[in-house]
C-alpha cells in the first residue's frame, strides 16, 4: 500500500514540474514575421528570381546564414528612404523590424546543393506561390529523404544532424511501448525515416530468428511479460490462433494446476487475470463445461458452481445466444427451446 | 491480428500439428480466389500502364537461410520473403496506381513439419492514390490499424485528407485465413471493419476517434471504441487515450502519458487502468473479473555525444497483489547495455543485456548481443531457471542494393543445453524506373 503511495506521489511530482517548468522546444521555431511580403507577387506574378533578393544562397555553406535580403536588396526596387512607405513592408512602421533569423538545429549547404543541380523549388516547393510565407513553409524532413535515401544522398542521421541528434531522441526508452499510438495519430510521422518498413508486418512479423523483436530465448521468457502485463500481446498476436496453439501442443501446464488446492483457488485466478487462461483454454475448451464443473446440465438454476452471476445488466435484451447455436453460453447451459423449461426457462416464464 | 501460420484445421478446430502430417482443408475454388484476385489486379494495373506516363518497379528479395541443433535435432530452415510494389502514375504523379505485394516462403530441410513447405501472403494489394485529391484507395490484402485494433484482412480500405487537419480511414474485408493464405473467407462470418478520424487542432494538438469490430466463425470477438488526444506544450506533450468495450458498453482502458524534454532529459509517467483482454466469445468474457492498473515511469539523460543512461520503472497493481519491473541501463550510437528486474505478482527475474553495433567501414559492420535471465514465470515454483543467448556477426551494405547477413547464434536454456544457429541472409533491394515518357518500358 505504501509503495502504491509512493508511486503515485512520484507521478505527481513529475507532472507538477513538468508544468511549472515548461519552456520553448529546442526544435527549429519560425517566429512569426512582421514583414508584409508576397512571394506571389514578387515571384509568381513579377517573375523575379529567387537569387535576385536572396543572393547570398550560392555561397552559404550553413543553415544558419543569414539568407534573407537586406534592406539595400529591397532598394534596387523599392524607394527605402521615404519614410511615408514603410507600411507598405512594415506591420508597425514606427518600430519597423528585421526578420527573426534563428539558430537553426541542422547542417545544410546551399551551395552544395546548388551545384549539384537542386533547384529552389525542390526544397522550398510552392513558396513563390504564397502570399504570405511562415515557419509551416520551411521544408519537412519528408523532403530531405526524398534524396538522402541511402542510395541517391547518405540517409545517416549524422549528415544533417552532427551530434545534436541521436536514436534515443527519437525513439527514447518507452518507444517500444508507445510507438503504436504515435503511428496511429501520425502514421505519416514513421514514414520519414522507416522508407524500406513500409508498415508494422516488417517488425511484427512473425519471424524472430534474429531476436530484435523479442530475445532469442523468448519462448521460454515470454510468459513474464505476459503475467506482469509488460506488454499487451494481445496487439499482435490473436490468443486463440498464437496461444493456445503452441501451449496445446507443447502441453504446457502450469504447476499450480497439478495442485489439490486448483479446485478451490482457480476462479480467484481466473477472475484476476482471464488472460492467462485463455492462453491456453481456447474458445470451445470444454474444460470449463465438464459435468461436476461448471455444467449446467440438470437445467436448474443454482446447483452448479456459476462462473457469472445473474446481473441483469449481462443479460440484458435480446442476446446473441438466441440466434447464434454455437454462442459460448451452450458450452454449459443446454437450449431447450421452451419456455419456463431449463436454461431457456431462467428468463422466459412459464410453459 | 498477425495470423501465425503454424497450424492445421481439423474440421472446424484450428489446432496446431506438429506429429503425423493430415492436409489441410482447402476447396479448389477457395484456393484460386486469391489467385485469381491477385492476377485481376496485375493485369488491371499492367493494362493502365498505357494510358501513364511512368511506372517505377521496387521491392526487396530476402532470403533467409537458418541452421540450429538443438538437443542432436537439426532443423535447416529457409525463409524467403518478397515485397515488391509497382507504381505508375501520370505526369506529376497525381493518380498514381500500384501494386503492393509482401509474400513469405519457409520451409525445414532437415525435419519437414507438416505445413511445409508454407508461404503466405501478407500484402496484395492495388492502391489508387490522389483519384479524388486526398484520397487513397487500397483493395486486397492489407494490414490495418487504427489504435482501437488490428487485423490482417482481404477487403477495401480508403484513406482521405478531408483537409482543414482531418483525416479519415475507413476499411472493410474479412479477416485472413490463419491455415490456408489463398482463402478469402466469407464476409459475414469472417468480419473486418474499421474506422478512424484524426484531427489536428492547432500545430500541437492532435485528436482521434477509432472503432473496430471482428467476427471469428460468425461470433463476435472484437467490438472496440476508441478516443485519443495528444498536445505538446512547449517540450512538454501529454497523450490520453479512452477505450471502450462496444460489445457490452463498458470502459476496458483508460491511458494517461505524459513525457518532458527539458535540456538533456527526456521524462514520462504513464497511468493505466484496463480490463483484461479476452476473446468477444470466449466463456472468460463472462467472468466478472478484476481490472488492474499500471503505472510507469520513464527517464533518460544524455550524458554524451550520443550517450543516454536510461531507467525505466513499472507496477501494475491488482487489489491485493502487485507486479514490479525496472531497468536501469546506458544507451549509446554504437550499442546499449541494461539491467532487467521483475518481482511480485506472476514472475521474477534479473537479466541482464547488451547488444553492439559497430561500423567497421563504408560496407561493413559487426554486430553482437547477449542476454541472460534467471527468472521464474509461476510464483509456486522454488527454482530459478536460466536463459542464455548470445549472437555476433557481421553486416554487409554493397551501397547498390545488396545486403548481406551472417551470424551465429548461442542459447541455453531450460530445454536446450546448447542450441547453436547459424543465419545467413542476403538481400537484394531492386528499383526498375524506366525514362520518363516510356510507360512500363526500361
Amino acid at each position: 500500500m505504501m509503495w502504491k503511495r509512493l508511486a503515485l506521489a512520484g507521478c505527481a511530482v513529475i507532472l507538477a514540474a513538468m508544468l511549472a517548468w515548461a519552456y520553448p522546444a529546442a526544435e527549429l521555431t519560425i517566429p512569426p514575421s512582421t514583414l508584409k511580403f508576397s512571394h506571389r507577387l514578387h515571384v509568381t506574378d513579377n517573375e523575379i528570381e529567387c537569387v535576385t533578393c536572396h543572393a547570398s544562397v550560392e555561397q552559404s555553406k550553413k543553415a544558419s546564414d543569414r539568407l534573407l535580403p537586406t534592406m539595400d536588396v529591397c532598394s534596387g526596387c523599392h524607394d527605402v528612404e521615404d519614410d511615408a512607405q514603410c507600411g507598405m513592408c512594415h506591420e508597425n512602421p514606427d518600430e519597423p523590424e528585421a526578420a527573426a533569423n534563428p539558430e537553426r538545429p541542422i547542417e545544410f549547404d546551399h551551395a552544395g546543393h546548388l551545384s549539384r543541380g537542386a533547384t529552389c523549388a525542390v526544397c522550398h516547393g510552392d513558396i513563390g506561390s504564397r502570399d504570405r510565407a511562415t515557419g509551416a513553409n520551411m521544408p519537412k524532413m519528408a523532403i530531405c529523404l526524398e534524396c538522402h535515401d541511402g542510395e541517391k544522398a547518405d540517409a545517416a542521421c549524422q549528415v544533417c544532424h552532427r551530434g545534436r541528434i541521436s536514436l534515443s531522441d527519437i525513439h527514447p526508452a518507452e518507444w517500444l511501448h508507445t510507438h503504436g499510438d504515435r503511428a496511429a495519430q501520425e502514421p505519416q510521422w514513421c514514414d520519414g525515416c522507416h522508407k524500406e518498413e513500409r508498415d508494422c508486418l516488417d517488425c511484427h512479423r512473425g519471424d524472430n530468428v534474429t531476436g530484435s523483436i523479442h530475445d532469442l530465448n523468448y519462448v521460454y521468457t515470454h510468459g513474464l511479460d505476459a503475467n506482469s502485463k509488460e506488454r499487451d500481446c494481445a496487439r499482435c498476436h490473436d490468443r486463440q490462433a498464437f496461444c493456445v496453439a503452441c501451449h496445446e501442443a507443447e502441453n504446457r501446464i502450469p504447476w499450480l494446476h497439478s495442485t489439490l488446492a486448483w479446485r478451490t483457488e482457480h476462479g480467484r485466478t481466473a477472475r484476476r487475470d482471464p488472460e492467462n487462461c485463455a492462453s491456453c483454454h481456447e474458445t470451445d475448451d470444454p474444460t470449463c463445461a465438464r459435468v461436476g464443473c461448471h455444467n449446467d446440465s440438470d437445467g436448474l438454476r443454482g446447483t452448479d458452481p456459476p462462473i457469472h452471476s445473474g446481473s441483469a445488466a449481462l443479460f440484458d435484451g435480446h442476446g446473441p445466444w438466441h440466434d447464434d447455436d454455437g454462442f459460448y453460453c451452450f458450452q454449459c447451459h443446454v437450449s431447450t427451446g421452451q419456455p419456463g423449461q431449463g436454461f431457456c426457462g431462467y428468463c422466459h416464464g412459464s410453459k | 491480428m498477425i495470423p501465425d501460420t503454424r497450424f492445421q484445421l481439423r474440421g472446424e478446430r484450428l489446432v496446431f500439428d506438429n506429429r503425423s502430417m493430415y492436409p489441410l482443408h482447402r476447396s479448389r475454388a477457395h484456393r484460386l480466389r486469391l489467385a485469381r484476385i491477385l492476377i485481376g489486379l496485375l493485369l488491371s494495373a499492367a493494362s493502365l500502364s498505357g494510358v501513364v506516363s511512368a511506372a517505377e518497379l521496387k521491392g526487396r528479395f530476402t532470403s533467409d537461410l537458418y541452421i540450429s541443433e538443438t538437443n542432436d535435432v537439426t532443423h535447416v530452415r529457409a525463409y524467403e520473403r518478397l515485397r515488391a510494389e509497382m507504381v505508375t502514375w501520370r505526369g506529376d504523379r497525381s493518380g498514381a496506381l500500384s501494386l503492393h505485394t509482401y509474400l513469405r516462403w519457409r520451409s525445414d530441410f532437415a525435419n519437414k513439419r507438416p505445413d511445409d513447405p508454407q508461404w503466405f501472403v501478407y500484402d496484395a494489394y492495388v492502391r489508387l492514390k490522389e483519384r479524388p485529391r486526398g484520397s487513397e484507395f487500397d483493395v486486397g490484402r492489407q494490414f490495418v490499424y487504427n489504435g482501437a485494433g488490428s487485423a490482417l484482412m482481404d477487403g477495401l480500405r480508403l484513406r482521405y485528407r478531408a483537409g482543414a487537419g482531418v483525416n479519415l480511414d475507413v476499411f472493410g474485408g474479412s479477416a485472413a485465413s490463419r491455415v490456408d493464405p489463398e482463402e478469402v473467407r466469407s464476409l459475414s462470418d469472417y468480419t473486418v471493419a474499421g474506422a478512424r478520424i484524426n484531427v489536428t487542432a492547432g500545430r500541437m494538438t492532435r485528436l482521434g476517434i477509432g472503432w473496430m469490430l471482428r467476427r471469428d466463425a460468425g461470433s463476435m470477438v472484437f467490438h472496440r471504441l476508441s478516443f485519443d488526444g495528444r498536445h505538446e506544450l512547449g517540450r512538454g506533450a501529454f497523450y490520453t487515450r479512452l477505450g471502450l468495450n462496444a460489445q457490452y458498453m463498458r470502459v476496458a482502458d483508460v491511458l494517461a502519458r505524459i513525457s518532458y524534454t527539458p535540456a538533456e532529459w527526456y521524462l514520462s509517467g504513464e497511468f493505466g487502468w484496463r480490463e483484461p483482454s479476452v476473446s468477444g466469445n470466449s466463456v472468460f468474457s463472462l467472468l466478472e473479473f478484476d481490472r488492474y492498473k499500471d503505472i510507469r515511469l520513464e527517464a533518460q539523460r544524455r550524458v554524451g555525444n550520443g550517450v543516454a543512461v536510461v531507467t525505466q520503472g513499472q507496477a501494475s497493481l491488482y487489489d491485493d497483489e502487485t507486479a514490479w519491473r525496472g531497468s536501469v541501463g546506458i544507451r549509446g550510437s554504437i550499442g546499449a547495455i541494461s539491467w532487467n528486474t521483475q518481482t511480485g505478482h506472476r514472475g521474477k527475474n534479473n537479466g541482464l543485456s547488451g547488444t553492439l553495433n559497430v561500423p567497421l567501414n563504408r560496407y561493413w559492420t559487426g554486430f553482437a548481443s547477449a542476454n541472460v535471465n534467471r527468472y521464474r514465470v509461476q510464483d509456486e515454483q522454488e527454482d530459478l531457471s536460466d536463459a542464455y543467448a548470445s549472437s555476433a556477426g557481421l553486416l554487409w551494405r554493397s551501397g547498390s542494393g545488396w545486403m548481406a547477413r551472417g551470424e551465429v547464434q548461442y542459447l541455453r536454456n531450460a530445454v536446450a543445453t546448447s542450441d547453436v544457429r547459424t543465419l545467413i541472409r542476403v538481400t537484394r533491394s531492386f528499383s526498375h524506373r524506366p525514362e520518363s515518357g516510356q510507360a512500363g518500358h526500361r
